[in-house]
Formats: structure tokens, C-alpha cells, sequence
């Protein structure tokens, strides 16, 4: 089973690159563009890594981190 | 009010001048040091280049400028100096590293190599944190500013002097300067303990060099640390004209001749209007007029200025046009050579007939109003001059009587376009951190989709073809983001000398967002924009409006540093039409800590500057007060109810709309600032 990572970047062009670049190395990515969907979406997707972005608009990655 | 006071004022509108100018000159060596800072070699030499020219010109009585580092050895200076000079044990180095951020000024010294009297003007230097980073001294000739004051004597045994506020240190003298300056301080001149309860006003003072009884007046210099004070003898004094006193009150631009010419005016239509009783009268009142004006004319003939007198009708045309004796000091040209209106206006640059019609007009309507222009010399140069005119008298509406003030302004605006420009190169050195971020971006996303693209076709060969392809468009679209903003800021960078047009607030806000978008984000910074793309468009330049804007954006991101952690970080940027539907208004609010109200009344004063500046060069806002000047239009701030500041931009709206087409700017107020 391959490893699934949820991606959260406020950028949605670098966000949709980057997870295509993951998956092209194997990897199960889902990019988030907006930050308030961030920690629902970890409740579905339950991942073994999430790459967060530290400035996200309004908030930070350290704040969903919390 | 009496003659001294007068002389006082004159005194204080010169000396301000030359210490504009002298801090003028100390923005631009904070400004050659960020560039240093930031490796920007060529653009620190070229200012390194301007302050020579200004010691070498020996403008403003500029001595030599220099700068100090943060550990007390001089670092640069516009007259070569031989190895490492150490100054650390210095006043003028000390009270700044001890603290002080603003002006100081130093007791006057006889230069150890030169032999001549120097004053130092200095202020502190500070790095790219905002910590002291060194001192700017600029070296100024007390000697020269004492001959200036002698020059504007007010009588045979007058005297002037500049004392420092507040131990009484003597700067200037108008007699004996070479041997007074060297005279201890007087922390308890009477003129010193007056002006820390009143900024002007009258005293009677013993001479301390001739035991003289002597009336004097005294005025502290604009917001420095300085008093000037003009004794006149008792005797000489008492001659005054008492009359003179309200007059001085009516004239609003400090021009005493301006007084006595009202007066001299007003006698001559009681000559003309009242009975026999009452000419007599104003007959000793304009002799006692006369008396005044020769002194004042006096004064007045050493400074670059000449005031006129005219009539002008209800449409604003000039019918008598009256210059004064001393015209050829300010222009070049002899009154007999300027002998009617004409003669004044044919060397007047690019204002029409219409628009001197419209600019009298308009001191009619408004009591006063100015209107700066290029004037041609006698031997082909030209120079700026500013014409401020004001309405003495409007009983008959076809002959309405206006005094004029014309003054030379053209190193006030050469100064000023010199650091209009260098502030520009400031800002763009702040912003590049935060576009190295904005231009990263695109870079990687690029970097990113071609190796996607190359991994697909070689795994999946046709059938990748299509993702293949929607990688490729990314990579075009990224390469447009990342032109916009390199196109951006070499607009920005570029040296703007276009006319004012029409301009679309809503690109205006889109361009300032382009350059510091990312420096706003960088420090958690939302921004609200609500500026809606329906706004009628104002009349301006869009470089500059994006200039004022990233400033004020600017700003608002170092307010916000203020703010405790868990405050909100908010900056709001909203377009409206103003209550005059002929005005376009633009506020910019923070969630920031506010203005201090000390602050507040004098943060858009040319040069002012606050330890919060002290991340740029100080000049931001005085350079957006300019810039809105130029077109017609102002800048204010205050402090929102609920908490931060409010800037608020009211622009003109453009003359293409509907109900502004008597709004267009006359084409020489436009400031070409390059």
C-alpha cells in the first residue's frame, strides 16, 4: 500500500505540480488550496504525511499544526 | 508685534531653508548606506556623486558631509581624508549612540586641520533592523549663516543671534561672529526660558557684550532646537510703527514687505476715498508705511523673493501688474525690462493666458492660491518660481486688489527631485526580499510541471501526451506571472516623466499588490480590497499612485509588527466616491497600534522621521504628501475608532468625467519629479 499524503499549499498551481511530481514517484497525494478544509479533509484521507505550507493567507501551517 | 518680531520671522523662513536642506542631504546618506547594505554599489556612488556636487557648489553653507560608522570611525566623507579617523569620543557621535534619533547639533568647533568654524549637523544612521548603524554628520558654516544674519540687520545697533534650545549654545551671530561663537552657553538667556513656554514673542534683554538695553524678539525655528533671537536698540525700537502690527497679522506667507505694501495700499484708497481729516491721517500713516517699508525692502532685497502688487477682474485678468525695485535680484531681468504684464508673462513657461485667467480666479474665489512655473532668465537659463497671491481687497469686483509673493524655488525642487528619486531606489531595495519569494514561486511551480511532463511522456509515451500538454500550459502561464511582476518593477524603477491621465484605482491596487503582495503575506498579513473596477477614474500617474500605495502598505506591515501575537493582522484597502462627487477616495486601514498623537501632527512634515521609519529611509510619507500634491490631491491620516490608523488618498477625479472638466491640473503645478 502506498503512502498517501495530504498536501496543503495556499498556491493551487504549486499544490496540483507538486502532487503530481509525488505521484509520479509512487505516492497517493491529495493537495488542499484552502486552509479551512485542511483538517476536515485529514479526517478522510488519513495521512502518513502532510506537507504544510507555513503561510497560508491568514494562517499558518504551524497554526494547523496545533 | 514689532519690528524685531517681524525681522524674526524673516530670519526663521531662512534658516529653515538651509536646515531642510541640511536634512535633506542626511536622507540621502541613510539612503547611499542601505544601498551599500544591500551590495547596490552603483547607486551608493551615485549619491556619494550628488553630496560632492552639493559641498562642491557650496550650496546652503555645506561644509562637508560625512558619515561615522556604528563603532565611532569615519567611514566616508565628500573631502578625502587621510587613514582610519576615529571620532567615537565625539558629542555629536555619542548623543546618537546613546539614543537620540532625531537632529542634533553640535556646539561650533574650529576644525583641527581646516582652522574654520564648523557647526555639526547630525543624525543617526540605522541598519537594515532598525539599530543605530552610524552617524551622518553634515558640517555647516556658522560664519556664513552669521553673514546672512548680518545682512538682514534691522537697524544700526541691531542684533541677531541663533542659540541652541536647551543650553543656550550660540550658533550664529550677525556681529563678531568669528570671536562670540567661542563663548560659553547661556542655559539662562532670557530668549531660552521664554521659548519653553512660548514658541515666539517679545523680551527686554541687556546686551552681555555692550551693557545696552536692548527689545527683543525671539522664535523657535519650525520643530528644531534652535531660537533666534533679534535685539533691536530701545531707542531704534521706539520709532516703530504701531500700525504695522495688525498688518503683519493679516499677511498669511510670512513676507513682511507683503505687510507694509497693505498698509501702503490701504492708505492710498482712504487717501483716495474719505474726507479731509481722515487724509491727513493716512497720509502720517503712509509716511510712517514708508519708514517701514525701506527697512523691510532692505531685508527683504538679500532673499530670492520679490513681492507685486496687481488689480485683477472678475474673469482673472491682470489689469495692473506692479513689481518691486528688487526683481532683478530674483530673476536676472531689470524692472525696466519688465515694465508690463507681458514683459512678466512671456517668460513664463507653459501657462496659457486661460490658465493665469483661471489661477487669479481662483485667489478670488479661495482668498489665495499658488501656482509654481518655469521662468526664463535674462541669459537663457530658467528657474521655478513660486507665485502665491492673495486678495487685499474685493469691494469692487472688476478691480479686485491682490498682493503677490513670488520666491524662487528651484533647489527646493531640485533637492527634492533628487530624493524622490532616491527614496524610490529605498523602496525597491525593501521590497526585494519579498519578490525574491513572489518570484520563486513560479520558478519552482515551472521547474516542477517540466519534470512532470518529462516522467509522463517517457512512462506513458502518447497516452501521456495530454497531461503532458496541460504541464506545458502551466509552465506558460507561471512564465506570465512571473513577467508581471518583473514588468512591474521595472516600471516602477523607471524614471517617470509622463503627464497626468486618467487612472483605474482598482489597477492601481492590483500593481502595489503585485510588489509587496508577498511581503504583506510573508508577514501574516490578510489583506481586504474593495475597490470596486466601476470607480470613475482619477486624475494622476499610475506609477506614483502605486508608489503612495506601496508605501502606505509598507507602513502598515511595521505598524502591525507592533501588535501582540494574537491581534488580528488585518489591512483593508477601500475605494470611494467622496462627498464632493468630484473627488475619488482611497482609504488604507491597519489593525495596528494606532498613531501617537505627537506623531500624528507631523508625520507628513518634509524630513520627519520616527523610530518606526527607521526600517526605510524616513522619507516615505513626506514622498507621498508630494507625490498627492502633484496631483492636486492630498494625504491625511488619523486613528480608526476602533483600533489602528487610516490613511486616507482624496485624488481629483479625471477631467474626462462628466462633472470634472474644470478640475484638470494647470500644467504648471504638475511636479515632473524624475
Amino acid at each position: 500500500m502506498a503512502e498517501t499524503i495530504l498536501l496543503i499549499d495556499d498556491d493551487p498551481a504549486f499544490g496540483e505540480e507538486l502532487a503530481a511530481f509525488l505521484e509520479g514517484h509512487g505516492m497517493i497525494c491529495e493537495a488542499v488550496a484552502e486552509p479551512a478544509a485542511a483538517i476536515p479533509r485529514m479526517a478522510d484521507v488519513k495521512p502518513d504525511l502532510m506537507l504544510l505550507d507555513q503561510r497560508l493567507g491568514a494562517t499558518t501551517g504551524t497554526e494547523i499544526l496545533r | 508685534m514689532n519690528r524685531a518680531s517681524v525681522a524674526a520671522e524673516a530670519v526663521e523662513q531662512t534658516l529653515l531653508r538651509s536646515v531642510e536642506a541640511v536634512q535633506g542631504i542626511q536622507a540621502l546618506t541613510q539612503t547611499r548606506s542601505n544601498l551599500l547594505a544591500e551590495g547596490n554599489l552603483n547607486g551608493a556612488e551615485a549619491i556619494a556623486d550628488r553630496l560632492r556636487a552639493i559641498v562642491r557648489s557650496e550650496q546652503f553653507g555645506v561644509l562637508q558631509v560625512s558619515t561615522i560608522d556604528r563603532t565611532g570611525w569615519m567611514s566616508w566623507s565628500t573631502t578625502p581624508f587621510k587613514g582610519p579617523l576615529w571620532l567615537g569620543d565625539r558629542e555629536h557621535f555619542l548623543v546618537h549612540k546613546n539614543g537620540e534619533k532625531g537632529l542634533h547639533i553640535s556646539a561650533p568647533l574650529i576644525g583641527r586641520a581646516s582652522k574654520h568654524w564648523s557647526v555639526q549637523f547630525t543624525h543617526p544612521i540605522v541598519d537594515a533592523d532598525g539599530n543605530f548603524g552610524g552617524v551622518s554628520v553634515v558640517s555647516y558654516d556658522p560664519i556664513k549663516l552669521s553673514d546672512t544674519l548680518g545682512t538682514l540687520r534691522f537697524g544700526e545697533k541691531s542684533v541677531s543671534a541663533v542659540l541652541r534650545i536647551p543650553d543656550g549654545q550660540l550658533i550664529a551671530r550677525s556681529k563678531d561672529a568669528e570671536h562670540q561663537l567661542g563663548r560659553p552657553n547661556e542655559a539662562d538667556h532670557p530668549a531660552i526660558i521664554a521659548a519653553r513656554t512660548s514658541p515666539s514673542g517679545t523680551l527686554h534683554l541687556k546686551s552681555i557684550v555692550t551693557g545696552r538695553n536692548m527689545l527683543a524678539a525671539y522664535r523657535t525655528i519650525g520643530t528644531l532646537p534652535l531660537v533666534v533671537v533679534i535685539a533691536l536698540d530701545a531707542e531704534s525700537e521706539l520709532a516703530d510703527v504701531e500700525s504695522l502690527a495688525w498688518s503683519v497679522h493679516l499677511a498669511v506667507f510670512s513676507a513682511p514687505l507683503l505687510a507694509a505694501l497693505l498698509l501702503e495700499v490701504m492708505a492710498q484708497r482712504l487717501a483716495r476715498q474719505r474726507s479731509r481729516a481722515e487724509l491727513d491721517l493716512a497720509r502720517s500713516r503712509h509716511d510712517s508705511a514708508e519708514y517701514a517699508r525701506g527697512h523691510i525692502a532692505r531685508l527683504l532685497a538679500g532673499l530670492p523673493a520679490a513681492v507685486y502688487s496687481a488689480t485683477v477682474t472678475a474673469s482673472g485678468e491682470v489689469r495692473r501688474f506692479t513689481l518691486p525695485d528688487n526683481v532683478d535680484r530674483l530673476t536676472g531681468w531689470p524692472l525696466a525690462e519688465l515694465g508690463d504684464r507681458g514683459d512678466w508673462t512671456s517668460n513664463v513657461e507653459a501657462v496659457s493666458a486661460e490658465r493665469w485667467c483661471n489661477h487669479y480666479r481662483s485667489v478670488i474665489q479661495n482668498g489665495d492660491a499658488a501656482i509654481e512655473y518655469s521662468f526664463r532668465r535674462p541669459e537663457g537659463s530658467t528657474m521655478w518660481l513660486r507665485d502665491q497671491a492673495r486678495v487685499l481687497d474685493a469691494h469692487d469686483p472688476d478691480n479686485v486688489e491682490v498682493v503677490g509673493y513670488i520666491s524662487d524655488i528651484t533647489q527646493e525642487r531640485s533637492l527634492h527631485e533628487q530624493t524622490m528619486e532616491s527614496a524610490k531606489l529605498a523602496t525597491l531595495g525593501e521590497m526585494a526580499a519579498g519578490l525574491a519569494h513572489e518570484l520563486n514561486q513560479p520558478i519552482a511551480i515551472m521547474s516542477l510541471a517540466a519534470e512532470n511532463a518529462c516522467r509522463t511522456l517517457e512512462t506513458k509515451g502518447e497516452a501521456g501526451i495530454a497531461f503532458a500538454i496541460q504541464r506545458m500550459n502551466r509552465i506558460a502561464e507561471q512564465a506570465r506571472r512571473a513577467r508581471t511582476i518583473v514588468d512591474h518593477l521595472r516600471i516602477f524603477g523607471r524614471k517617470d516623466d509622463e503627464k497626468l491621465g486618467p487612472v483605474h484605482l482598482d489597477s492601481v491596487v492590483d500593481g502595489a499588490m503585485t510588489l509587496v503582495g508577498s511581503a504583506l503575506r510573508e508577514a501574516g498579513i490578510a489583506v481586504a480590497v474593495d475597490v470596486s473596477g466601476v470607480l470613475p477614474a482619477v486624475h494622476a500617474r499610475q506609477i506614483l499612485c502605486e508608489q503612495v500605495l506601496v508605501n502606505l502598505l509598507l507602513n502598515a506591515r511595521d505598524a502591525l509588527d507592533a501588535n501582540e501575537p494574537e491581534a488580528p493582522r488585518v489591512v483593508t484597502i477601500a475605494g470611494s466616491v467622496g462627498s464632493v462627487s468630484d473627488h475619488i477616495i482611497l482609504t488604507v486601514t491597519d489593525s495596528g497600534p494606532g498613531i501617537p498623537a505627537p506623531v500624528l501632527a507631523r508625520m507628513f512634515d518634509p524630513f520627519f522621521t520616527t523610530k518606526a521609519a527607521g526600517k526605510g529611509t524616513g522619507l516615505g510619507l513626506s514622498i507621498c504628501h508630494g507625490i498627492m500634491r502633484s496631483f492636486n490631491g492630498t494625504i491625511g491620516a488619523a486613528n480608526s475608532q476602533g483600533r489602528g490608523a487610516i490613511f486616507t488618498l482624496v485624488f481629483p477625479r479625471a477631467p474626462s468625467s462628466p462633472t470634472a472638466g474644470e478640475l484638470s491640473t494647470p500644467e504648471a503645478l504638475e511636479f515632473h519629479y524624475t
